[in-house]
């Protein structure tokens, strides 16, 4: 018989498999990688690889936390030295240097302030020997940080201070407390009447040879300045990170509404032909031109949030950079398609098309398919005659004057159809079959598009003939007062016809329930068929 | 063993021929069906849905299925997601959007795959997949295993559980008879807003990527069913991501059946190898075995043999030795006896000299 | 039947006669509301969930468990391993009744079982693997009767027909192997056809080959397990050859069952790395499947191969169990539990206890013919007219 041995090999297999389970198990719950809190103030120290290839990661910094330590005490200088009365916003140090360098800096630093903070008895954060306190991935905070806009009211509120002062204490605008142009030659700063534009035209997302980040920039100007001024015992803005980048105190920065006018010397109304100068112009080669366009740069400027919607990134005007054929400086964007390109929010084109996504557009625009170029109805905007220019050479003044009065013309343009030429009710039953016809209140209706239209100057503008509104029901057909029956294109449920018209019934279902759900209508709801049109009481069995 | 070797060839020839001859199914090779020609599809618009479920109505009209507890104009039943029943071919759902948006209405239904894994799966033919793009169901032959349910990718087949002696399984059959007359389906003529398109799947294909050009705003740039699992008849467009409105984003756009043709394409290698393998194993041990048996024999044998051997060298030597020792033996008594002769005579001799002379001493 | 023996107190209500009565009862009546209420009535199966106990379990499991047959007739007759020849016949009537219970089984799954033979004589679908495992299945089932069929023949009397069959023993083994190798294959090629349902490491374009070579030893491991309850329960039918060899298979297979098994590891592994799915194994479901593999796989192989080393042969028959229920847990996780895996746990199937006590009958049903053949049969024994080939 053989000879009886017990499987003891067998028995410790089984807690090691259990201890396996356990450890899965643990790993799985407790790898948390959801976030506790946001805050806007979250900085992250990131400093580069050492030569060696080591790093950490990178220590979230909670600035405001550490702000709101100093407060009373010594204030910025606590962590940020000045150079010309100006705080530097880099820790302890004037410029980056090596990155032992700047490494050392903040561990010294840090932590013996921090050891300092907890020998007085108060909470502090890590010391030597708690890297990974700071250098975690994990840390459960989250930013919030917002983008803060510097909008026309911010900037009213600035220009109209009377506690910032001009450079020159002559000047009669205080323009040259913020804006300055770079002199390459002296390798300096120096402020240039009617050169001010945004700071965003030099100062990019990165620095560059010229110009610091927008981040140093703003900062540097922007902080120091509030900071001077709250010394003094002045009001003034923000020093705290969350006072402009958070989303709480940035719906409470106070608006000026409706804010007077920048005074930068722009035009009220713009004659726009890339071919126009001020120079002689062959009388010939102007029957080659297109038509020019009649700008409202007023109501364009009220429009817009601030210059740099269209002037993305010069005040110049855009056929500096955007010549006919395309040049480098305008990204090879060639002039027409800077005006007209659909999906570009610089261009005229493709910013009125963003304009039709409000909610009281979508109802008729949602459902219109995109537009080719070629679709476009060019004599909207190029509404002047090549012939009525001239004689030339044609001046600055003259091109002005010429389209303030094209400009005046078109503003009374909105016509509203009469009573008359609108019918009240139209009955639609041609597809009677278990419902009854539908009572539909035409007129009703068509006021509530256009009273949706309201004061809006570019609807206003777009839909200047009484037939254009029709035309957003009434579609693919030559506008008129008259236009004709849906029915006239829309047959039988359609069998996958490629120009995939809809049958009848499709085409007026789609046609008012697309249109309610666009524009947030409740009721009638897409499904009471019932409110529409009654059912026949036949069906009810 | 009692059969002759060419008696047992014989059999496996024929049994090899015979599994090659019933067995069609393709190696795996990158053979792929396209669909048939101008066969039909459905083009379903998820953004033009309101949800209404008319569609369910006129399917449950057309096919003559139970009329439900809940009338299908009683919206509530969207709030569950719902999947297709025996006795409910078609569902619509309803998926909320964040950010209190209008929810998004999608129906669902078989989606007549261009090689629908029901149709490969059904091992008695029950499905087939027919030249106007429909997938249908012949329950005359239909055993009810139930595989195609297992197989199906979009979990569509429903089976009448309830059934004790004929249940069947349901799905939708895009109104086979009705599109061979030339009529819509019921769902897609019934529907308002014409959110289901018919047509033949080509021109769908054309219509949808037309439609999301047009409305480059409207709608995720894909046609789901243009290839996934390898095509299907039915096929969605979305404005929303379609892993959001219960459809599937991870199925591939390989077909069903080829992950099996590849273990279907060994069936007949393992009948054509196997047997030679098996044969070649049995003959190798028996002759292993013969020659284990062959060379026992062999050395018993020899030493028997040598033993032999060694037994007639040994009797030799012995008889020899034994011959020599007679010799020797008679050699010793020859000489023995002579020498008494001598020593007699010798004695006899002398004796007669002494007689005559003095008396002898009488030496005994 | 009861056998009649000389012991006194012997009487039909036997602990294993009154149990195995009850499951069958209630089994009949199960099978009654089967028929007449259809599956909705009995099975906790639904649409989502068609396949359930009946095919994860009585099938796949009854197929695999019953491998024993094919490989220890292979190991005889085709590898020449004449010392395994008295566990044969046993095997083969395992084998025999697996399957005939495997059918019996799918009468109860299958929504109309009367139409079984319209796959194979109607309407044959040759594009589905499961055609080729019912046509198989078929097949081999003819194969196991035939090869069965002997020792009814020696029961019955009838030499003439035995003799015959008898010589018929190589072609039937090599058609039996080759036949087993598809079916098992396929069971497993089955679950191809739905990599969207089933669990990444589960899923693998081997899966036809783990079948096959988790069922070799399985087939090996039931040939032992089987062998010991034979052992204890009917030693008094075996004879001398059969006693005599029997510490030899159980411990020959079960060394080949340790070889088996960590290639059938090895295998799983790559199909693992195929597909990189690694950090699966990170997860819960991960520790699931290292469990099957680890505990149910590679510690009874590793047991087996102490066992067979240290000729421990009570350590082989614990093994075997281990193992038995490594296979099982195997094809319950393909067929059940890793299926379906990406579902809302309220969508998700457990079997009812109705489907549980069919599954119960089954089993026993087998066990009870079981008991009735090797009691009533040369399975145990050879029959004295018979010399042994």
């Amino acid at each position: 018989m053989a000879k009886r041995r017990s499987f003891g090999w067998g028995k410790g297999i089984v807690p090691v498999i259990i201890l396996a389970g356990v450890f899965f198990v643990i790993a799985n719950v407790y790898s948390d990688t959801d976030l506790d809190g946001f805050r806007p103030d979250v900085l992250m120290i990131d400093l580069p690889a050492m030569p060696g290839g080591e790093k950490m990661p990178a220590v979230q910094f909670l600035h405001d936390v550490h702000t709101q330590r100093v407060q009373e005490k010594k204030k910025c200088s606590t962590c940020h030295l000045e150079k010309n009365q100006q705080f530097v916003f880099k820790f302890m140090r004037l410029d980056n240097s090596a990155i032992e360098t700047d490494m050392a800096i903040y561990h010294e630093n840090c932590i013996a302030c921090h050891v300092k903070t907890e020998a007085n008895g108060e909470k502090a954060g890590p010391v030597t020997g708690d890297c990974r306190s700071c250098h975690k991935t994990q840390t459960g905070v989250g930013s919030s940080w917002k983008p803060l806009s510097f909008d026309k009211s911010l900037h009213y509120r600035h220009e109209s201070a009377n506690v910032i002062l001009p450079e020159d204490a002559g000047d009669t605008v205080n323009c040259s407390a913020c804006h300055h142009t770079y002199d390459k030659t002296a390798k300096k700063t120096v402020y240039t009447r009617g050169e001010e534009g945004s700071c965003r035209y030099c100062h990019k997302k990165e620095k560059t040879d010229e110009a610091s980040s927008i981040r140093s920039a703003s900062h540097d100007a922007c902080v120091n300045c509030h900071q001077t001024l709250v010394s003094q015992k002045k009001t003034a803005g923000p020093i705290e990170c969350a006072g402009c980048h958070g989303a709480e105190e940035q719906a409470g920065i106070k608006v000026v509404a409706p804010v007077p006018r920048m005074k930068r010397n722009q035009p009220d109304a713009v004659l726009l032909a890339s071919w126009i100068t001020g120079q002689d112009t062959d009388a010939k080669k102007v029957t080659q031109q297109m038509d020019p366009v009649p700008f409202n740069h007023e109501v364009h400027e009220r429009a817009n949030a601030s210059c740099q919607s269209c002037h993305h990134e010069t005040l110049k005007k855009c056929s500096d950079c955007h010549t006919e054929n395309g040049d480098q400086d305008g990204g090879q964007v060639q002039l027409a398609q800077a005006m007209h390109s659909r999906t570009s929010s610089q261009s005229c084109i493709g910013c009125h098309k963003e304009a039709q996504t409000d909610q009281n557009c979508a109802g008729c625009h949602a459902g219109m398919p995109d537009k080719q170029f070629a679709d476009e109805n060019c004599r909207q905007c190029h509404r002047l005659d090549r012939s009525v220019l001239g004689p030339w050479p044609m001046n600055k003044e003259a091109r002005t004057e010429l389209a303030a009065e094209a400009v005046k013309a078109s503003a009374g343009n909105f016509v509203k159809p009469t009573n008359e030429q609108i019918p009240e009710k139209v009955v639609i039953d041609v597809l009677a079959d278990q419902y009854e016809g539908a009572q539909f209140p035409h007129r009703q209706v068509f006021r509530g598009i256009e009273a949706r239209i309201g004061d809006n100057g570019m609807a206003r503008y777009f839909h200047d003939k009484k037939t254009t509104l029709c035309m957003g029901c009434h579609h693919n057909s030559p506008a008129s007062l008259q236009p004709p029956k849906c029915a006239s294109c829309h047959g039988e449920t359609s069998k996958g016809s490629l120009d995939e018209r809809p049958g009848l019934m499709g085409a007026y279902h789609g046609q008012c329930i697309n249109c309610h759900q666009k524009m947030g209508i409740k009721d009638p709801a897409a499904t009471d068929c019932g409110k529409c049109h009654k059912e026949k009481l036949s069906n009810k069995q | 063993m009692g059969i002759s070797r060419r008696q047992f060839l014989g059999w496996l020839g024929a049994a090899g021929v015979g599994a090659t001859a019933a067995s069609r199914a393709e190696a795996a090779s990158n053979k792929q069906f396209g669909g048939y020609p101008d066969s039909f599809g459905i083009l379903h618009d998820t953004t033009r849905c309101i949800g209404c479920r008319k569609c369910e109505e006129a399917c449950n009209k057309v096919n003559e299925l139970p009329v439900p507890e809940q009338p299908f104009d009683d919206l509530s039943v969207l709030d569950k997601t719902r999947r297709t029943r025996f006795d409910v071919f078609t569902v619509v759902n309803q998926f909320r959007k964040k950010d209190g948006q209008l929810p998004v209405f999608v129906k669902k239904q078989c989606n007549h795959c261009l090689e629908p894994a029901c149709a490969s799966a059904c091992f008695v033919r029950a499905l087939r997949k027919v030249k106007t793009g429909a997938v249908v169901y012949d329950e005359s032959l239909c055993v009810g295993c139930r595989y195609c349910m297992v197989a199906c990718p979009f979990n569509i087949p429903a089976y009448e559980y309830d059934e004790a002696l004929t249940p069947r399984v349901t799905k939708c059959t895009m109104c086979h008879p009705r599109i061979e007359k030339g009529l819509l389906p019921g769902c897609v003529e019934s529907c308002p807003k014409e959110a289901l398109t018919f047509g033949t799947r080509e021109r769908l294909v054309k219509i949808a990527r037309r439609r999301i050009e047009k409305y480059s705003n409207a709608y995720i740039d894909h046609i789901y069913g243009e290839h996934e699992m390898g095509g299907t008849s039915w096929m969605t467009i979305s404005g929303t991501p379609f892993s959001e409105i219960g459809m599937r984003e991870d199925l591939g756009t390989q077909t069903a059946s080829s992950f099996t043709a590849g273990p279907l394409s060994a069936v007949p290698v393992v009948v054509a190898l196997w047997p030679v393998l098996l044969t070649g194993i049995y003959a190798i041990s028996k002759r292993k075995d013969k020659i284990a048996d062959e060379e026992r024999i062999h050395a018993v044998a020899q030493t028997v043999a040598d033993a032999n051997q060694e037994m007639t060298v040994k009797l030799a030597k012995m008889k020899d030795s034994m011959a020599k020792e007679k010799e020797a033996a008679i050699n010793l008594e020859v000489k023995r006896a002579l020498e008494d002769a001598a020593k007699e005579a010798a004695e006899s001799q002398q004796a007669s000299e002494e007689t005559g002379s003095e008396t002898p001493k009488e030496e005994k | 039947m009861p056998q009649e023996t000389a012991q006194v107190n012997k009487s039909i209500f036997t602990p294993f006669n009154v149990i195995a009565g009850m499951i069958i009862f209630c089994g009949l009546i199960i099978t009654v509301l089967r028929f007449t209420g259809g599956l909705g009535a009995v099975t906790n199966l639904d649409d989502n969930n068609p396949w359930g106990i009946w095919i994860g379990f009585d099938l796949l499991c009854g197929v695999a468990l019953a491998a024993g047959g094919y490989v220890t007739s292979a190991s005889c007759y085709i590898f020449g391993l004449k010392r395994f020849h008295s566990a044969v016949r046993p095997a083969i009537l395992t084998a025999f009744l697996g399957y005939a219970l495997v059918v019996m089984a799918l009468h109860y799954d299958v929504g109309r079982p009367w139409r079984l033979p319209y796959p194979i004589f109607l309407s044959p679908g040759t594009t589905s693997l499961l055609f080729e495992v019912g046509l198989c299945v078929f097949l081999y089932l003819t194969v196991l009767f035939i090869e069965f069929s002997p020792a009814a023949l020696e029961w019955l009397g009838l030499k003439k027909i035995r003799n015959l069959v008898v010589r018929l023993t190589l072609v039937l083994t090599i058609f039996g192997v080759i036949l087993s190798t598809l079916h098992q294959s396929s069971l497993g090629a089955l679950y191809m056809i739905a990599p969207s349902k089933l669990h990444p490491l589960w899923y693998s374009g081997y899966l036809p080959v783990f079948f096959f070579v988790s069922s070799v030893f399985a087939g090996l491991s039931m040939v032992i397990f089987e062998g010991s309850l034979a052992h204890r329960h009917l030693h008094h039918k075996m004879d001398e050859t059969h006693l005599k060899e029997s510490e030899g298979v159980a411990l020959g297979f079960g060394k080949a069952a340790a070889f088996v098994m960590m290639g059938y590891v090895g295998v799983k592994f790559i199909g693992i790395a195929m597909d990189n799915n690694w950090h699966y194994l990170a997860t819960g479901w991960g520790l699931w499947f290292l469990l099957e593999l680890v505990g149910f796989v590679m510690v009874p192989s590793f047991l087996y191969a102490i066992a067979a080393r240290d000729r421990n042969l009570r350590l082989v028959r614990w093994a075997s169990i281990l193992a038995v229920l490594g296979v099982v847990l195997n094809r319950l996780n393909i067929s059940v539990v890793a299926f379906n895996w990406h579902l809302p746990a309220a969508d998700r199937y457990f079997p009812s206890w109705m489907e549980i006590a069919i599954s119960l009958f089954v089993v026993t049903i087998g066990v009870v013919v079981y008991r009735f053949v090797t009691t009533q049969m040369p399975i145990f024994y050879e029959h004295p007219d018979y010399e042994h080939k």
